[in-house]
């Protein structure tokens, strides 16, 4: 299992380092360009070009961590693709593991780069956003929060709670992308379109019981609650959702396990 | 010690006589005469793709130390049976048994398996592959594979992108040959190799027997004969002639190698 695990990293590693470094160099460089000392370089005429620059970068960056974002999901599929059911698959396959094995390396791949993703959007945000007012007005905000719904919220509390639920739906869609593969790899023609129809039916079907879960677990949002109450209810619903998540995940993963087991189509 | 005791001792140690043809005839077995362990046993293998059979009552059985050459041309069902030997795909009717288990994940371990298509990851080197398979294969001698590679002058460091086709198979080959498994599959083997390499790629595979049974699944016959101990035509998907050496020797008067033109010019 660890070799399984050491070998699916190694590959995906290679594929994503690239992004990340990238990243995080431009988050470095957004936040040169939102200090005094590269507002000071335009004068009062030139004002606005200094604004539009450094509002530009700031929406590129949030695009790039977003689109690095799909990246990791998509190369994560496309390894999943390469490793099981392509040529490679016939190593893979014939190797002396359990299929559960082979795809819970997988899934404990993605979680791990999912974690990845959150800690560097945290950092990309400390990097920016630190010792700004744009910081010190959302500090502000959770602390009223906190106050005004008597409920104890504290900063390292709050990223690791929103920060795990997060990396959990971002784990269950790189999941259900695998099990969507494996469904469609049991059909000869069309596998692109039963592989897309079968990730948004799955989707929506387990929505819905996400939300059947949800209403029996008690996480429902107050019908006349204000903003502050919203964000309070959705701090405090992170552990519910993730338990949630964790669920949808393993029912994804038996059930890839159960496919490529019974009706690999190796051709 | 008493004279019975000491008669006891005495007959205990006595050699076993092997019958003569009369007690032969009556159904006496020679006790020196080792019973051959049946290592693979395909029974009326079935496989259908859509509506169309790929496969129709293949029975095969193969005993340690024996060498089958399947031999056919291209689109015959050759490929579909290695793979459900190996239990890549699932027969649609029929039982494949390696050392009395049902062939699927459970006897990974059992088989060693060169597929068709290359299955290295072109991304890495030689060294890489041999590296995983000493880590997932406890039965891997990695001496003897950076041996093999010396002899064929091919360096482990090597990238696959940098490799021909033929020395790409002869990596795979050597990697698949230097494990020490119940049952060796070939399939197509001898197709991209250089002529003057073939000879010491048939040796590779006739070594193997040593460890257990060897499947050769070819369409290229040339060179087999002093490998082979039975040889299987098939046609069309079905097993059109199967036996052993002397038996085609005695009955067609030719070698096996020099019949397969003649037996897919009648067909």
């Amino acid at each position: 299992m660890l070799n399984l695990i050491y070998y699916d990293l190694k590959a995906t590693i290679k594929k994503l380092w690239g992004y990340l470094v990238l990243i995080c160099v431009f988050a470095f460089f957004v936040r040169f360009l939102w200090s005094d000392a590269f507002m000071s370089a335009f004068g009062n005429t030139d004002f606005y070009i200094g604004s539009i620059i450094k509002f530009a970068a700031a929406g590129f960056l949030g695009a790039l961590g977003f689109l690095t974002a799909i990246v990791t999901i998509v190369r994560q599929a496309q390894w999943f693709d390469e490793n099981i059911l392509s040529p490679q698959g016939q190593l893979t396959n014939m190797l002396p593991v359990s299929r559960l094995e082979i795809v819970l390396s997988k899934i404990i791949v993605s979680l791990f780069w999912s974690i990845i993703i959150v800690l560097m959007a945290i950092g990309v945000a400390s990097v920016v956003m630190v010792q700004t007012k744009i910081f010190e007005t959302f500090v502000k905000a959770i602390t009223e929060v906190s106050i005004n719904n008597n409920i104890h919220i504290s900063m390292p509390r709050l990223l690791l709670s929103l920060g795990f639920c997060i990396a959990t739906v971002i784990t269950s869609i790189v999941t259900l992308c695998f099990l969507s593969q494996m469904i469609g790899q049991m059909s000869n023609s069309f596998r692109n379109l039963i592989i897309l129809l079968s990730f948004v039916a799955i989707f929506a079907l387990s929505l819905a019981l996400q939300y059947l879960a949800a209403r029996l677990l008690g996480i429902t949002v107050p019908s006349d609650a204000d903003p502050n109450q919203l964000i309070a209810f959705a701090i405090a619903s992170t552990t519910k959702c993730t338990v949630i998540n964790i669920c949808t995940i393993v029912v994804y993963w038996l059930a890839t396990s159960y496919i490529l087991r019974h009706h690999l189509n190796l051709l | 010690m008493t004279s019975a005791e000491q008669n006891k001792k005495v007959n205990n140690k006595m050699p076993e006589v092997a019958p003569t043809p009369k007690q032969k005839s009556a159904g006496v077995k020679d006790p020196s005469e080792k019973k051959p362990k049946v290592i693979l046993k395909c029974t009326k293998v079935s496989k259908k793709f859509g509506l169309k059979k790929v496969l129709n009552d293949c029975s095969i059985s193969v005993n340690k130390g024996e060498a089958v050459v399947i031999l056919a041309p291209e689109g015959n069902g050759k490929t579909t049976l290695a793979k459900i030997i190996c239990g890549l795909i699932h027969p649609g009717k029929g039982v494949v048994t390696i050392k009395n288990k049902i062939a699927g994940c459970g006897t990974n371990a059992m088989v060693s398996y060169l597929p068709e298509i290359p299955f290295v990851r072109y991304e890495g080197n030689v060294s890489e592959l041999l590296t995983q398979y000493s880590r997932f294969f406890k039965d891997f001698s990695y001496k003897r594979a950076f041996k093999l590679l010396k002899h064929f002058k091919i360096s482990p460091k090597t990238k696959f992108d940098n490799l021909s086709t033929t020395a790409v198979q002869i990596v795979e080959t050597i990697v698949v040959a230097c494990r020490r498994t119940p049952l060796y599959v070939f399939d197509d083997p001898l197709v991209h190799a250089d002529p003057k390499y073939r000879d010491a790629l048939i040796k590779i595979m006739a070594d193997c027997k040593k460890n257990g049974a060897v499947i050769i699944l070819t369409q290229v016959a040339a060179g087999l004969d002093e490998l082979l101990d039975k040889a299987v035509f098939m046609r069309n998907g079905e097993i059109y002639i199967s036996a052993d050496k002397k038996s085609f020797e005695e009955k067609y008067g030719n070698s096996v190698s020099s019949l397969y033109k003649e037996v897919y010019r009648r067909a």
